[in-house]
């Protein structure tokens, strides 16, 4: 018998994403994101010890036999909504859905293995680079691998404590990775549209490396389960902005009445609501698929972060629609919102490819 | 009979239905009493009313059975359209509120095919604003009540064998919603007088019924006397999904349609077309996932019955945009057509058909109005 996605929740489901919201708005305030000195915000490693000190949110999808909690991708999205909603910048999508996704496809290479138990027990960050990466591979004068190259705006990379990233060896296509504490690695930190993800540019001159095996075919799989992570981020970012628009509609009063009592109002939070729910609903299916049904499963996840980054774009800028000049201003954070929608909507790859790729596999030439 | 055998009984059955009833782009849609026969044959096959109680007539099964037959029914051409609202939403309201008397007078009937049925709603003066409606019952001496008034916009009414009238049994209650009651009417009675309404797309599917003084027998009151608004809007969030889910039966156009119109015309190549064509893949996949997922998530009793207007919303209009979208990409060849040739007209049809989607069970606007006010609680037009 086929099954249907399950789109619902269950209700231990629905209970961690209650329990994470209240912890987030305790152990996170996004406004800490306005700073003048943004540097200074503790966004990566040390709020993700933070967390996992207090949920235990570092060892999620690792596997449990490396001490891990082995969550899959509906409870990753469920934790990815909550970091999107709460603009959350602890590093869920380069560790907790890239790195793993990328170590647990082969954990038996003992190395993998040791970074998996790492991430899980030590709160390791560790960041992957997946693109604009220019690696080339050789060995020192006592036959240790070493990299050097480049490897451009690498999501977490100024927070990570680990790189993982492809280059050439033996012939092969070899995932390796690289500890960014050692003399051969330097970073620039990177000015981000989304205030609350950092980036950096990673150099790296003759820096030893471990070498992990194979990655052929891995790291498409991993971004898979990245895409369907930034699906559900950007339905938090959503949601949290029809919250807003709601909450600011029911008080505001203009001409002596309330503005969300007029249809102008109504209507736009109306569609916001439409939209974030059909996105959401998007999500948990490729979400489903991920974890049961790899039928469709590319098609859904590509079609999910579709949905959810033009759903963001719009309703973060309906936000503002509705707050007015409040909306604009530097102090009221609907513009982190709208920051965060629309550099996610090209983070991993832009929307216009994203059609088109899903018109292929729709339409045979 | 498990699920399993749900499966495998609807598959048989459905080889079985399309063996004998073939279906091609040339066969006119499904009348009604093409309709009633598949349901006679459904309930033959012990297929009807799955998750209806078996004394009601059904199986007796799980919420789980009706979508293991969706499932098995996917993407198949099925002529059950004409009897959705007896099946999806009147029925189901007998069942909720009805008594022993009206379920054994009513459900086994409707799961044969034998009793179809209308909803006498709207009336010229009481359009979005339904909770206005003028048409009263009075109270006879023998316990029965006396209907008077003119329903409009009423579909199915000429070929429905009972109506749920909602009629005003309480003249000056204030707010008005509380003056109402909600009947089964006989619309084979003499003084029930249909005219039929042609509407824009040259077809008569929807309906003026005249109510002149007809008499409905005591024990054909639904629920309460007064509790016509609250069994109103139980049954509105069950034709909102029920309509969002049956929108795409006829006079639709998906997303595989139009890859074939463009492959057609030669103009799958062109990215603009295949870009409009993934678009709208995306959103009909988008209202479909919205639309199962509400139907899980009431099964489970989360979230609130309002929310279905959302998916009638976000139906409607992806609904508008394949047919705007054929148009454009047939050009004249879907606005001028020989006689003898019904499909070419399809992407004119859809077009034409397209308004109604975002105006029947309640126009967009006032759905918007409905998710605004009993979703995200904001206030009622003109509260200050």
């Amino acid at each position: 018998m086929d099954e249907q996605p399950h789109l619902a929740l269950s209700p231990e489901q629905r209970q961690f994403a209650d329990q994470l919201r209240q912890v987030l708005r305790h152990r996170w305030d996004s406004r800490a994101l306005l700073s003048e000195h943004l540097d200074e915000v503790p966004r990566g490693a040390e709020l993700w010890r933070q967390l996992d000190a207090t949920l235990g949110l570092a060892g999620l999808t690792v596997p449990a036999e490396f001490g891990g909690a082995g969550a899959g991708a509906v409870e990753l999205a469920v934790v990815s909504e909550e970091f999107g909603r709460a603009l959350c910048p602890a590093p869920l999508l380069s560790t907790s859905a890239l790195a793993v996704s990328l170590l647990a496809t082969d954990s038996s290479h003992p190395d993998r293995a040791a970074l998996l138990t790492r991430i899980a027990g030590n709160g390791l960050v560790a960041a992957v680079a997946w693109d604009d990466v220019d690696m080339a591979c050789a060995r020192d004068h006592g036959g240790q691998r070493t990299l050097t190259g480049s490897a451009a705006r690498v999501c977490d990379g100024h927070d990570a404590q680990v790189l993982l990233v492809a280059a050439q060896a033996d012939g092969d296509e070899t995932l390796f990775s690289v500890e960014l504490d050692q003399p051969g690695v330097s970073r620039r930190r990177l000015t981000g549209l989304d205030r609350a993800r950092t980036h950096a540019d990673v150099t790296l001159t003759e820096a030893s490396a471990t070498a992990l095996g194979p990655v052929s075919g891995q790291l498409e799989r991993a971004l898979r389960t990245a895409r369907i992570t930034v699906a559900a981020d950007l339905v938090g970012v959503s949601a949290q902005c029809l919250d807003l628009a709601v909450a600011y509609a029911q008080q505001r009063r203009q001409f002596g009445r309330v503005i969300g009592s007029y249809q102008a109002i109504k209507h736009r939070c109306a569609r916001m609501f439409i939209e974030t729910e059909q996105a959401r609903s998007c999500v948990r299916d490729a979400a489903w698929r991920a974890d049961h049904c790899p039928d469709g499963l590319d098609l859904a996840a590509e079609g999910a972060l579709w949905f959810a980054a033009q759903t963001a774009i719009t309703t973060s800028a309906d936000l503002i629609r509705v707050l007015g000049g409040t909306g604009f201003t530097w102090e009221h954070e609907a513009h982190l919102y709208f920051r965060r929608a629309r550099a996610q909507a090209v983070l991993l790859g832009d929307q216009m490819r994203r059609s088109a790729r899903i018109a292929d596999r729709l339409i045979a030439p | 009979m498990n699920l399993t055998d749900v499966a495998e009984r609807t598959k048989a059955f459905v080889a079985a239905y399309l063996l004998a009833n073939p279906v091609d782009n040339g066969t006119p849609a499904p009348g009604i009493a093409e309709a009633r026969r598949y349901q006679r044959a459904l309930h033959d096959a012990g297929l009807a009313g799955l998750t209806w109680e078996i004394t009601d007539g059904g199986a007796g099964l799980p919420a789980e059975a009706e979508r293991v037959f969706n499932i098995a029914t996917a993407g198949v051409p099925l002529p059950a359209a004409g009897l959705t609202l007896g099946l999806k939403v009147c029925g189901p309201a007998i069942r909720a509120f009805g008594t022993t008397a009206q379920r054994q007078r009513h459900l086994p009937a409707t799961l044969r095919g034998e009793q179809v049925w209308c909803q006498l709603w709207s009336e010229p003066e009481a359009g979005s604003d339904l909770a206005g409606v003028r048409t009263t019952a009075t109270p006879t001496p023998t316990g029965g009540w006396t209907v008077r008034g003119q329903k409009i916009w009423t579909s199915g009414a000429h070929h429905a064998d009972f109506g749920m009238a909602l009629c005003r049994t309480a003249t000056g209650a204030t707010p008005k919603h509380q003056g109402l009651s909600m009947f089964i009417v006989d619309m084979h009675q003499p003084d029930v007088e249909i005219r039929p309404l042609r509407q824009m797309t040259g077809d008569t599917e929807f309906n003026e019924v005249f109510l002149d003084e007809i008499e409905v027998p005591a024990g054909h009151l639904l629920g309460a006397l007064g509790q016509g608004w609250p069994i109103t809007t139980w049954m509105m969030s069950r034709e909102r999904v029920s309509v969002g889910l049956g929108m795409r039966v006829r006079q639709t156009l998906g997303w595989d349609d139009l890859v074939a119109m463009a492959k057609t015309s030669n103009r799958h190549a062109e990215p603009a077309v295949r870009h409009r064509i993934a678009e709208i893949y995306l959103k009909r996949r988008a209202a479909e996932l919205l639309g199962a997922r509400l139907a899980q998530e009431a099964d489970l009793g989360i979230g609130s019955p309002p929310r279905a207007s959302a998916l009638k919303v976000a139906e409607a209009a992806v609904i508008r945009d394949a047919a705007e979208f054929a148009i454009e990409l047939l050009g004249n060849a879907a606005t001028v057509w020989p006689p003898d040739d019904p499909e070419q007209a399809r992407a004119a049809d859809a077009v034409l058909m397209s308004p109604a989607f975002a105006i029947g069970g309640g126009t967009d606007d006032i759905q918007l109005n409905t998710l605004a006010e009993r979703v995200l609680n904001l206030p009622h037009d003109g509260a200050s």
